[in-house]
């Protein structure tokens, strides 16, 4: 019983439900699962739902049954197979959506509007038996009422788009639009539940590939037994059966086959007209790219590194010789400055000496004895070292006269019995090294062996395999008593290289003389030959005597005994060049000045160059 | 498709199918409806249950029982500390959890208890196999309430491991009211229950709500210094007594007489749970003696009167727990093997003399039914879901009744209210009231109300009203009250013969919300 409005009631509303409580409950038994599913909306419990009317009234179903007589009228009940079954039963909207439930109240609902006893007691015409269109209707609800009849409806349902958009640019552009309604499509033919979502332009790789692989992998439960030209039923007998029902497979087979290159262009037309994929490839490209740029920078680095060290260490070693070069040059000026130190010691000790000498009146009693002694005093000034010149003046300072006098003549004879034994010693070290060039040489050349020698030298250039054992077996062959090896035949074709071209031509004239000779002596016996080394050294003794020099190099025994000599014979000996000369076999007075005053020039050239040298540096 | 239930307990693991429409207990290969979770390791092989517990008094250091005391426990935990002082297996600490260490087939092994309780759960399933067909199987599990998230983890990690496919761990208290069907088939029933539950090594009360079909802990305690097993111990005390009375030497000083004298005081004690008498007879027990001992059940019952007060005094902490007194409870579940012995039945229902006790099931196979109809609910459902669905155990329910206001049949009781949606209605929830007006009446106000107390009016909130006039007499008034997802009313009223009607929308408010 409600009460009755009062004269002011209005509907209104005053204020709003208190706040609801969340309790904690057990997570069993049925109505937890259903509360759950109601909450969460995944699937209705079709089951349950039944059973809690009280609490769950029924949906309102939204589908209003649009009753088109025009179009049930124009059925055909014997082209049943061309119908549109949804739309006989008036769920033209929902289609595959559509519920179980909603069919079947559909059917209801057609079923009372439509069975022919409804119609006749509406007083409509109704056609005999099968012919009526109500056979449609129950046609219908056979397909769609049996699960598997409708899938196989379904699965060919003429409102399915099967089409598949191609690859173009436009596509491509609209990709995500045009692609994702499809694969929503087409994802209802699927097997498996949670079909993954094309998504959108930010999806991550792990989703786009995850999409890729599942669409590739499609596993579609569409099936084309509905188009079978002959059911199975119709055959009479069991091998009739049998064929229609090959037939049937082949053809559902072909088809089905042809779905599955149809998902597959799809795919592979998404695959191509995704603008993710492109991008995914180019990230992977550039990550590429960029790796290889890491490390060939890091190679670069590494290169630059190891120069820039080697540079370092160059540089130090640059430095450290500069160090050094800058030492040894400090160190020769101290050399030097020692050395002139030393110089001007001497010369001061010399005039000391010789004022001392004077003083002691050159330790002389007679004029004759005096002059000599002068000569002695100079000697002695010029030739004794610092240090005994220092003892000398000390000795001589601290002495007497006769003392002094004493001293003097004792170092006059030491001086002397000195240089005595210089000379001594270097005239035996000449005749050592003379000797010893003697006893090099002790397998004597004949003039015939001299003569193939330089034959034989010609004759083989340099380069020729075994050059010298060659020449060796050459001399051996034309000279029957020739003992030489080809170590001989080297030393003396070097020896005869060295020596100057006049000397090979003092051979050869020689040579030719001999020839000569032998020409006018033809008749007669052969002279007795000179013994080779006379001749060789008459052919420099012969140019010296012809021409007062000997134009030939000196060698270095000359050049040392040269210098020896000069030390010996200072620049006050009288006839010094004369003794120079005595000294140095071989060699003028006129060729030792010539050479001395080579030197000069060249030790002059030397300073003169250092000093500019120097010069240049400052 | 079979769904399976299983329940791992302390002492004995039970395997409940549910198949056909019927759930039943699965008798395993020796025929037993019930394993003991024993594992016993030898030289030559590893056996589980009945087989394993016989060979306990020989071979006492590689047989592991019990070990869902320190499953998913840390090796500091009391309760795992409790169990370590007792256990005659060495168990080693390894980082934070006990290993026990078994001389297994010639070598010195180091077991996990999870390894344990896979083992235990493997035998489960090849008993499930004989029904369900080989493979994986779908089976819901049932742990104790107090077990800790990773304690649920271990014994579910474990059943996966063996092979079952895990819809779910649920409350051991919750798959025992569940066996009985307890506001599932009526889900307007609403009524308190207590579940209780008499393990071998532990005892929980519970007190659970059943509203909307749907179960609520008000509160449990549990303890777990208590079990069945005790009851064992007082058993083979007495018998050792009576023994040393007839042969004047006492049996428990051997250790192996000891182990046997317990086998057979728990075989008298489940015998007394059926028959008023029981034979104990143990061969050469000590000193080569044959022992044999009558027990009845009355002896039995009083040497056990001593420590039954713990029972109620658990029972009677839960209750002070939630708030509720011994008349609260419509009914009491008895659960867990101790729960067979008829002094426990009786001492609980003298307890609670106004209660309906469900005993019907045995107390050892109950949770294990439980669960099999849990996983018959849940099979064939997406495992994403099922996940989701664990971690989700709130409901939304209205804090206060929203009721109407209707003139009573007598005219001095015109102010009464009737309720539409009662308190703790679940969100969302529809409910349709029909009214018929009276012949002379032409127009109604229909005033929607939020209470408390729905007794009286004057606590009562006024939400909102529908008005309708110009109605024919005798109109029916058809009122659908819509409690939407979001939480707010829709009231629709229509006038079911001229088609006229009238809706107000009341809102759900806010934290903020005044009202």
């Amino acid at each position: 019983m409600l009460p009755y409005a009062e004269e002011d009631d209005v509907t209104e509303v005053y204020g709003n439900l208190a706040p609801s409580q969340k309790l904690t409950v057990e997570a069993v038994g049925q109505w937890f699962e259903f509360y759950q599913q109601k909450i969460h909306g995944r699937q209705s419990f079709h089951s349950l739902s039944a059973a809690s009317s009280s609490s769950e009234s029924e949906e309102e179903d939204v589908e209003e049954c649009e009753d088109d007589k025009a179009l049930l009228l124009g059925l055909d009940p014997k082209e049943w197979k061309k119908q549109d079954h949804y739309a006989v039963l008036g769920l033209a909207k929902l289609r595959y959506k559509a519920t179980e439930e909603q069919i079947k109240k559909a059917y209801k609902r057609k079923v009372l509007m439509h069975h022919p006893d409804k119609r006749r007691a509406r007083g409509l015409l109704v056609q005999e038996g099968v012919d009526d269109y109500f056979t449609c209707i129950t046609r219908a609800y056979e397909i769609l009422g049996n699960q598997n009849k409708r899938r196989s409806y379904d699965s060919v349902d003429p409102e399915f788009d099967d089409s598949v958009p191609p690859v173009t640019q436009e596509n491509k552009n609209n990709f995500f639009s045009l692609f994702g309604p499809k694969f929503e499509m087409n994802a209802r033919w699927s097997n498996k539940r949670n079909v993954p979502k094309l998504g959108d332009a930010d999806s991550l790789f792990d989703d786009v590939n995850n999409f890729y692989k599942f669409w590739y992998e499609f596993d579609s439960w569409r099936e084309f037994s509905y188009l079978d030209e002959e059911e199975k039923e119709k055959g009479e007998n069991r091998e009739e059966r049998r064929w229609i029902e090959k037939q049937n497979k082949a053809v559902r087979q072909k088809r089905k086959k042809e779905e599955v290159l149809r998902i597959r262009q799809l795919v592979d037309n998404a695959y191509a007209c995704d603008p993710r994929i492109q991008r995914f490839r180019e990230e992977e490209k550039e990550k590429k790219l960029a790796h290889k740029r890491a490390r060939q920078e890091a190679a670069r680095q590494k290169a630059e590194e190891e120069e820039r060290v080697k540079q370092e260490a160059l540089e130090e070693e640059r430095k450290k010789k500069e160090k050094e070069d800058e030492e040894a040059r400090i160190q020769a000026a101290v050399a030097k400055k020692e050395k002139e130190g030393v110089k001007k010691q001497l010369r001061k000790e010399r005039k000391s000496f010789r004022t001392m000498a004077k003083d002691f009146d050159y330790f002389a009693n007679t004029e004759e004895e005096r002059i000599n002694n002068l000569q002695e005093v100079d000697k002695l000034a010029e030739m004794l070292a610092l240090n005994s010149l220092q003892e000398l003046n000390e000795s001589l300072a601290s002495a007497n006269k006769d003392k002094a006098k004493e001293t003097f003549l004792q170092k006059v004879a030491e001086l002397r019995a000195q240089i005595e034994e210089d000379k001594r010693r270097q005239l035996e070290i000449s005749q050592r090294s003379a000797g010893g060039d003697t006893m090099r040489d002790k397998k004597q050349w004949t003039e015939e062996e001299l003569q193939m020698l330089i034959k034989a030298v010609n004759l083989f250039p340099a380069g020729t395999q075994d050059r010298w054992e060659v020449i060796a077996a050459f001399i051996g062959q034309h000279v029957s008593e020739s003992n030489k090896n080809a170590r001989d035949v080297l030393s003396k074709a070097k020896e005869l290289q060295k020596n100057d071209a006049s000397l090979r031509q003092g051979v050869s004239k020689q040579a030719f003389s001999r020839f000569e000779k032998e020409h006018l002596a033809s008749s007669t016996a052969a002279k007795p030959m000179d013994a080779p080394s006379e001749r060789l050294e008459s052919a420099a003794e012969a140019q010296l005597r012809e021409t007062g020099t000997n134009p030939a190099p000196w060698t270095t025994e000359e050049q040392k005994l040269l210098e020896q000599a000069m030390k010996t014979y200072g620049p006050n000996t009288p006839e010094r060049w004369e003794c120079i000369a005595e000294v140095v076999p071989n060699r003028s007075k006129k060729d030792c000045m010539k050479r001395y005053k080579e030197l000069c020039e060249l030790v002059r050239a030397k300073k003169a160059a250092q000093e500019a040298a120097k010069a240049k540096k400052s | 498709m079979a769904a399976f239930g299983v329940h791992f307990g302390t002492c004995s693991a039970c395997l409940a199918v549910y198949k056909d429409g019927k759930t039943d207990v699965v008798a395993n290969d020796l025929g037993d409806r019930v394993t003991p979770c024993v594992v016993a390791f030898t030289e030559h092989e590893v056996t589980v249950g009945a087989a394993a517990k016989q060979g306990i008094i020989r071979n006492a250091s590689n047989t592991v029982s019990q070990v869902k005391r320190v499953l998913g426990r840390n090796f500091d935990d009391p309760v795992s500390q409790a169990y370590i002082s007792s256990c005659p297996v060495k168990i080693l600490k390894q980082d934070t959890t006990p290993v026990f260490e078994v001389d297994c087939q010639g070598r010195k092994q180091q077991i996990k208890p999870s390894k344990i309780a896979e083992i235990i759960y493997r035998k489960m399933l090849e008993t499930a196999q004989s029904h369900g067909g080989s493979g994986i199987q779908d089976a819901v599990l049932a742990v104790p309430g107090d077990f800790t998230a990773e304690q649920r983890n271990a014994v579910s990690e474990a059943a996966t491991k063996a092979g079952f496919n895990v819809l779910r761990v649920i409350n051991e208290c919750s798959a025992a009211a569940l066996a009985y069907d307890l506001g599932q088939v009526d889900n307007s029933e609403e009524y308190n229950v207590l579940v209780y539950r008499l393990g071998g090594t532990s005892h929980e009360a519970t007190v659970l709500q059943i509203q909307n079909g749907m179960y609520r802990i008000l509160a449990s305690c549990n303890d777990h210094s208590f079990g069945a097993d005790h009851f064992t111990e007082i058993l083979q005390k007495h018998l050792a007594s009576e023994f040393q009375r007839m042969y004047r030497s006492d049996p428990l000083e051997n250790k192996r007489a000891a182990a046997k004298l317990l086998l057979s005081a728990e075989v008298c004690k489940h015998t007394l749970s059926n028959l008023t008498n029981a034979q104990c007879a143990v061969d050469s027990l000590h000193d080569g003696i044959d022992f044999h001992c009558p027990v009845s059940r009355a002896r039995f019952e009083s040497l056990c009167s001593t420590i039954l007060p713990q029972c109620t005094q658990l029972i009677q902490s839960a209750l002070t727990e939630a708030v509720c007194s011994k008349q609260d409870i419509m009914r009491v579940v008895l659960c867990g093997g101790g729960a067979r012995m008829p002094l426990v039945q009786r001492v609980i229902s003298d307890f609670f003399p106004a209660s309906e006790q469900l005993t019907s099931v045995s107390g050892d196979e109950v949770i294990a039914i439980g669960a099999a109809k849990e996983a018959a609910i849940l099979v064939g459902k997406e495992d994403s879901q099922l996940l989701e669905m664990e971690n989700q155990t709130s409901v939304q329910c209205l804090s206060k009744a929203v009721a109407i206001r209707v003139n009573g049949e007598k005219e001095d009781n015109s102010n009464r209210l009737q309720v539409i949606f009662p308190i703790g209605s679940l969100i969302p929830s529809r409910q349709q009231h029909t009214a018929t007006l009276t012949s002379t009446q032409t127009s109604f106000v229909l005033e929607v109300y939020e209470a408390g107390d729905t007794d009286s009016l004057g606590t009562a909130q006024k939400l909102g009203k529908i008005v309708m006039r110009d109605l024919p007499a005798g109109a029916v008034i058809k009122t659908n009250f819509h409690l939407k997802r979001e939480g707010d009313l829709h009231i629709t009223s229509h006038d079911v013969t001229s088609g006229h009607q009238e809706s107000i929308s009341i809102g759900a408010s806010s934290s903020s919300d005044q009202s």
